[in-house]
């Protein structure tokens, strides 16, 4: 994995050069969007997470240090941009999930993450395993297994000791194989 | 190697799938593989698990982005700066009105004080050391004085029929000009009921410095510390 950027791109873009701000983008728009959609799991919801992170790239350039490398700052931000709109998400529902029981109106249903267009069934199965761990298990497995980071690079975006990561991605993987061998077992009997 | 604890080798092999096994660790996992069924199994699992996570996500996230509207981007981002360059630049001149309402407040403090000190006075001479305080340091001589000043015991006196200057400053063992100074009276004559502020620090400072009126001054009443010219 290339982690490296010009350090031309960066300073020109801290001097608001606008060819600079739009190679910046299209260099890193798609593995952004990526991270965006592989959190969200909503792809108009991930596009707008992709500017916002663009946009607060752009505004805390100056603080970027060229000690760490420049793709895990932004993909830091992006983390921490789309856990906002993560919460945001979760408060909503539970204030739509208390009018529902309030006013007994059926809202519009929201988007949720067990939707699939996964058709084969051992693969659904894990799929909505992967959805039902919580996030501190969840991001370091996609972060792994589907941006193919190491645990280094991962510690490093998720700013938490690779130990601890190591430890996340044993218990999630654990989980995961206990929760699947769980639906085999029955779905066998 | 039978004796190790699956646990132990299921341990191993989730670090291994970090790829953070240790070479010489990697040889006894081999060799326990090789002879454990049950082991070899969970180690088949992992495989495929990792296998499955990855295909699942990419199967879930194929999804290209749409064109990012980089104008947008730019002139959020923009605007964003310009906000930040002026909330540095108030940040940066913060400290010019700060330091402004700081000088104030010790002013007006200073010029508060001195009123609560000695209340409807004119000039005198227990005004010169609190002007010494607007002054930073004091040396230490002039701190004392300025004690003394502020701690400055009082009595108001009404002035009887027949009274004289002269014969209340002995009374209270104060020298006359004392008087005259702290009330800001234009002579030595004193009209009877008028109030007149008697201040007892002068006793002990205005004696010291100023001996040569004391022999002026009717023998002493009750003077305890008065160096009089009986004794």
């Amino acid at each position: 994995m290339d982690f490296t950027t010009s350090s031309q791109v960066i300073s020109g873009c801290i001097a608001r050069d606008e060819s600079a701000i739009e190679r910046l983008i299209f260099e890193y728009q798609g593995s952004i969007f990526r991270l965006t959609l592989s959190v969200l799991n909503d792809p108009v919801e991930a596009h707008e997470a992709t500017q916002d992170t663009f946009i607060a790239a752009l505004g805390a350039l100056k603080s970027y240090r060229e000690s760490s490398s420049f793709k895990a700052w932004l993909y830091t931000i992006a983390l921490n941009v789309s856990r906002n709109r993560l919460r945001k998400r979760k408060t909503l529902e539970r204030l739509n999930n208390s009018l529902q029981a309030i006013f007994r109106v059926q809202l519009q249903k929201m988007s949720s993450p067990e939707e699939t267009v996964i058709q084969n069934e051992k693969d659904a199965a894990l799929w909505k395993a992967l959805n039902q761990l919580g996030e501190r298990q969840r991001i370091p497995l996609v972060l792994r297994y589907f941006h193919n980071l190491s645990t280094a690079e991962i510690a490093e975006v998720l700013n938490i000791n690779e130990g601890t990561i190591h430890s996340r991605l044993h218990i999630g993987r654990e989980r995961l194989r206990i929760e699947l061998e769980k639906q085999s077992g029955f779905s066998g009997e | 190697m039978k004796n190790i604890p699956h646990k132990k080798i299921r341990a191993l092999l989730q670090a291994a799938a970090d790829q953070a096994l240790p070479p010489e660790e990697r040889m006894v996992l081999d060799t326990h593989l090789a002879e454990c069924g049950e082991c070899s199994t969970y180690a088949q699992n992992l495989v495929q698990l990792q296998d499955g996570l990855r295909r699942v996500m990419q199967q879930q996230w194929d999804v290209r982005s749409k064109p990012l509207p980089i104008e947008a981007i730019k002139n959020r981002a923009n605007r964003i700066a310009a906000q930040n360059q002026v909330a540095g630049a108030v940040r940066k001149f913060a400290f010019v009105p700060m330091l402004a309402i700081v000088f104030f407040m010790a002013l007006s403090f200073k010029v508060i004080n001195p009123q609560q000190a000695t209340p409807g006075m004119g000039i005198t001479s227990s005004n010169t050391p609190d002007i010494s305080l607007l002054v930073p340091r004091p040396p230490v001589g002039l701190t004392a004085t300025k004690l003394l000043t502020q701690e400055c015991g009082r009595v108001t006196y009404i002035v009887q029929e027949n009274d004289t200057l002269d014969e209340i400053a002995a009374k209270y063992g104060v020298s006359t000009d004392a008087i005259i100074a702290y009330n800001g009276l234009a002579s030595d004559k004193i009209d009877p009921q008028s109030v007149l502020t008697i201040p007892f620090c002068e006793r002990t400072s205005v004696e010291a410095t100023t001996t040569p009126t004391v022999p002026n001054t009717i023998a002493p009443a009750i003077g305890p510390v008065d160096p009089s010219p009986r004794g």
